[in-house]
């Protein structure tokens, strides 16, 4: 499979931007204390890489014994620490993701801030996975901390197209069901689905011992609702779904609903425990995302 | 509908213009492919059907705008009926106040059946019809000035108008009553003219033998301004009735003396189908019993006359009254009545030139004898005549005062002076009577130039050279009276009372043939030559006699007819001076204003009251009042004047006493014209006729309602713009 360049995802400058950066887990992980991350938990969950010859001050327990009683001469395993963090970035592959006009669109900021993240993870020796949502999970690719694993995931996000309905809600529960360790879900979304179900999987995820972080996107055009004269939108989720009228006449009730809705879904993050920040597609992806972590890093510093 | 400019119909397409903006505009909508359309649904949902009727009013407002406009261009005209009205009429309603229609009939009198039969018109009336009432007498009146809407206020008003009317004495014009009607300035706003004449059915009053009235009735009704038809309703029988009724009563005279008898003769008519029973008829002077008669039994249509002579022994008016004293069904024309005035004193002018110092040469001696001339014991001459001389000379006229006198007598006048002639023609026109009696010393010249003046003097006739010698005894022609219904000669020519016809005239003036016209010969020779003739003169009379008053030239004043001929043709002559009491239909009541007074209150049969003011007069300031329309008493009361009222008569038609009603061949004869209708309702009337209902040009509405339309567009396009403008602030995500 041919390497994907980084350039059909994101822009090499956006990663530029947060390379230098951390994404950290503000709370206790599973795994290995390793990197950034402690681990609670006794015991290896690392990978074999390769074997060295002993020297005073390896551990026992590290001597290969099947090479020794092969060679007679003693050898450690080299293993790739598991990092105590993982990371599933959850992309939204609903087809109101699709949208963008001035801007690109929220999928392919979406997608970006995938890439970015999970290299920045990889980069950072934690692992990271990748899931795209559809009606179902889509596309899922389990958690790894391999560097060669990013283009795993980045051949996943060339391909993804947004399209269809989604249910965010039952998306995570079975993503959840999905995932063995804890970890950090990060949700790139627009979150255009009832907050109640998405509230309960956030709970349901809460309770198996994730972590969330929701980066929510939303185009200008869906906070300003500036259109002139009469127009026929077009959903992008339900085919044959339409409204036409002059959008004039109902922005200020339009606008009335989002502002209730990002109300409620910040209300819904607080209440759930899940990190909520947004990102608009107007701003450059990597300011927005370096802002976030930056910020992040040093709430979490703190305490 | 029609439109008075059609050609702008063209631009009707132009209505469709906003409708095809809409549509374009719709297809330039911009397709937007769009991710939050929960949010989109939910604020779209409540304000959808807004936008749906804001729109939509929108599109209407601006069609109907180039509708208005256009249609207000192409001024469109809409039938009044159109909205659910009816053809809006004017309905003339007639109402008989004639005599007749006080005769019983069923429960009532005809009055009071036509008085409910014009209510009964009324309730007819649509809210879109106007009435106007015209009352049938003698002259059809008004009864509203100007037309009625049919209102209900209006019509209340007009309802209790019509139940205070009473029948009269008067006789009823219904064909004057039509054509009245017919004549009336056409309404704008009125599609057709209904005339409804309510009556009893009576055909006096119809006029129906006269063809080329009806022809002429029949034309205005077809030229008439609007579309105009006549409904006949009567609320009498079909049924001759019977009537017995005085049709008059007369008198030679109606002035009298005291002592001195008059005679007055009652006409009585049996109209009834049957012969009449024989009755009484009572005479009564001022109410007092004066005398009967027996009325015969009378055939069908049969008429007898009744007299009454009678002396008044006091001066002063009196009411002379004659009445069957029977009940049929019209009581009413039982009575007639006449109004007699009787004087003590009536002072006369004679003036005489002297032809001779023998008094029995001239003529004053036999006329103050004739007049009854006597010395009284304190030597004052008295007179047994009612009428009073006073004697002059000819040349004394220009300085007396003739208005004092009721006629002036001029015997043998030699010559007069023309302010004096032309005193007396202003005398004799305002009705003072003149009586000029030629003589000896009369001078045909002077005569024809001064008396006669080419046929516009006193003089009717020029006189030629007299005829006869009065020497000559043997030689004479006696001279008869040429009527006897005149009435200055109806007493002289009752030869069986009186003895003119044994008068011998020896010389007379003589009259030149053809020389006048409205000559009026009182007396003449046995050779048909006139001896007396007369003309009027304005309000007076004029006599002119060929022979003198004495005996020079005739044996008249030795006839027993000398002294009857002097009082006739004296009472004659003072006639038109002396007030009129007793009048006809349309004559003027005329009264001298005496003493201070400038007002008086004159009361008409009907009960109404008109208040007159003094005029100056031709023998002073005078009452006048012309408006006689009504038959019946009048009183007159001067104000300041005490007790002072004056009487007058206005005689009723006889004819209208004839109850027959019309024939079927009449009624024929009505319906042939096609635009009679005998008995038919008020409705049917505009079915039956040619009509053109009256549109109402719309333009006015429609710039109304176009600017009404233009504001709203105007007021929903600015609010559906500040809707549009308003502004929001963005969502920001925090």
């Amino acid at each position: 499979m041919a390497a994907v360049a980084i350039s059909e995802v994101f822009d090499a400058k956006d990663l530029a931007r947060i390379e230098n950066l951390e994404l950290l887990a503000s709370r206790v992980v599973d795994g290995l204390l390793s990197g950034k991350h402690r681990s609670e938990l006794k015991g290896g969950s690392a990978e074999f890489t390769e074997h060295r010859g002993y020297v005073p001050g390896d551990e026992i327990r590290m001597i290969d014994w099947k090479v020794f009683g092969k060679s007679d001469r003693y050898f450690i395993k080299q293993y790739i620490e598991q990092t105590c963090l993982q990371v599933i970035v959850v992309l939204d592959g609903s087809g109101s993701m699709g949208f963008g006009l001035k801007t690109g669109s929220k999928f392919q900021y979406a997608r970006a801030v995938a890439a970015c993240l999970t290299r920045l993870v990889l980069r950072q020796s934690d692992s990271a996975g990748l899931a795209v949502l559809g009606k179902t999970v889509r596309n899922y690719v389990p958690p790894r901390a391999n560097p060669n694993h990013f283009q795993a995931m980045l051949q996943l996000l060339r391909v993804a197209q947004p399209t269809g309905e989604t249910s965010l809600a039952f998306n995570l529960t079975e993503l959840a069901r999905r995932i063995k360790r804890r970890g950090l879900i990060v949700l790139l979304s627009d979150c255009f689905d009832e907050i109640d179900p998405l509230k309960q999987a956030f709970q349901f995820l809460r309770a198996r011992g994730h972590e969330i972080i929701l980066l929510h996107t939303m185009a200008p055009e869906e906070l300003s609702f500036d259109f002139g004269g009469w127009s026929r939108f077009e959903c992008l989720e339900v085919d044959g779904r339409h409204m036409t009228l002059d959008p004039a006449l109902i922005r200020n009730d339009y606008l009335e609903n989002v502002r209730g809705f990002l109300r409620d879904l910040k209300r819904m993050c607080g209440e759930t425990g899940a990190d909520y920040h947004a990102l608009p597609t107007d701003k450059p992806m990597g300011d927005a995302l370096a802002y976030y972590l930056q910020r992040r890093s040093a709430r979490l510093k703190v305490t | 509908m029609n439109f008075l400019s059609p050609a702008f119909l063209i631009g009707l397409p132009l209505v469709a213009v906003p409708v095809i903006i809409h549509l374009l505009s719709r297809r330039q909508q911009k397709k937007i492919s769009w991710g939050a359309m929960r949010f989109l649904m939910q604020a779209a949902t409540r304000k959808r059907r807004i936008w749906k009727i804001t729109d939509l009013l929108l599109l209407l407002l601006r069609t109907a705008a180039f509708a208005f406009f256009i249609f207000a261009l192409a001024r469109p005209l809409m039938p009044a009926t159109w909205l659910g009205g009816s053809v809006p009429r004017e309905v003339v309603l007639v109402l008989d106040q004639s005599l007749s229609m006080s005769r019983l009939g069923g429960s009532g009198s005809l009055f009071e059946l036509h008085i409910q039969k014009a209510n009964a018109v009324l309730d007819e009336l649509k809210p879109s019809d106007s009435v106007r009432v015209l009352l049938a007498g003698e002259t059809p009146e008004w009864l509203t000035s100007d037309s009625v809407p049919a209102a209900p206020a209006a019509i209340r008003k007009l309802r209790t108008q019509i139940s205070e009317l009473k029948p009269t004495l008067a006789a009823g014009d219904l064909v004057a009553c039509v054509r009245e009607a017919a004549d009336l300035e056409a309404a704008k706003d009125k599609s057709a003219r209904v005339i409804v004449v309510i009556t009893d059915g009576q055909r006096f009053g119809w006029r129906m033998e006269e063809r080329p009235l009806w022809a002429a009735v029949q034309t205005r009704l077809e030229q008439a301004a609007i579309p105009t038809s006549v409904s006949l309703q009567s609320v009498g029988s079909d049924e001759p009735a019977g009537n017995l009724c005085v049709n008059n009563v007369t008198a030679p005279r109606v002035f009298g003396a005291v002592n001195q008898a008059l005679t007055f003769t009652a006409s009585v008519q049996n109209h009834s189908p049957q012969p009449s029973a024989a009755t009484l008829l009572n005479w009564r002077v001022n109410g007092q019993a004066a005398g009967a008669n027996t009325v015969p039994e009378l055939a069908p249509g049969a008429s007898t006359t009744l007299t009454l002579s009678h002396g008044f022994d006091a001066v002063g008016p009196f009411e002379v009254t004659c009445r069957l004293e029977m009940d049929d069904e019209l009581s009413a024309d039982n009575e007639g009545r006449l109004l007699v005035q009787i004087y003590d004193r009536l002072p006369i002018l004679f003036a005489e030139d002297a032809a001779s110092p023998e008094p029995l040469q001239n003529d004053a001696p036999f006329v103050l004898a004739a007049l009854g001339q006597r010395k009284a014991s304190d030597g004052k001459r008295e007179w047994r005549s009612v009428f009073e001389p006073t004697v002059i000379e000819s040349a004394a006229i220009a300085s007396t005062d003739l208005a004092k006198y009721r006629c002036v007598v001029l015997a043998n006048v030699r010559s007069l002076a023309p302010e004096s002639v032309a005193k007396l023609e202003t005398y004799a026109h305002n009705g003072g009577g003149v009586w000029l009696v030629l003589g000896s010393q009369t001078q045909e010249q002077f005569f024809n130039e001064r008396f006669y003046r080419g046929g516009l003097g006193l003089a009717p006739m020029k006189i030629g050279t007299p005829v006869g010698d009065p020497n000559d005894r043997e030689r004479f022609f006696s001279v008869r009276a040429t009527s006897d219904s005149h009435p200055a000669t109806a007493l002289l020519a009752d030869f069986q009372r009186l003895d003119l016809d044994r008068a011998r005239i020896y010389r007379r003036h003589q009259f030149e043939p053809f020389s006048g016209k409205d000559v009026s010969i009182l007396l003449q020779a046995q050779s048909g030559e006139p001896v007396v003739v007369e003309r009027k003169l304005g309000r007076g009379r004029v006599l002119v006699q060929g022979i003198p008053l004495g005996v020079s030239w005739s044996t008249l004043p030795l006839c027993q007819a000398y002294v009857a001929m002097l009082h006739e043709w004296l009472w004659y002559l003072s006639e038109p001076s002396l007030p009129k009491r007793n009048l006809v239909v349309g004559e003027s009541i005329i009264e001298g204003a005496a003493g201070q007074s400038q007002t008086a209150v004159l009361t008409l049969p009907d009960a109404r009251q008109v208040e007159l003011s003094a005029a100056p007069g031709i023998s002073g300031a005078q009452f006048r009042f012309a408006g006689t329309r009504l038959p019946g008493e009048y009183t007159l009361a001067a104000k300041g004047e005490g007790e002072k009222v004056s009487r007058f008569f206005v005689q009723r038609n006889p004819q209208e006493s004839d109850l027959q009603p019309l024939t079927d061949a009449d009624q024929q004869q009505l319906a042939s014209t096609k635009l009679f209708h005998v008995n038919a309702g008020v409705d049917a009337m505009a079915s039956t006729t040619r009509l053109e209902i009256p549109k109402h040009p719309l333009e006015g509405w429609l710039l109304g309602l176009l600017a009404a339309v233009l504001l709203g567009e105007i007021a929903l396009a600015g609010w559906m713009t500040h809707r549009r403008n308003l502004r929001v602030t963005p969502v920001t995500m925090g």
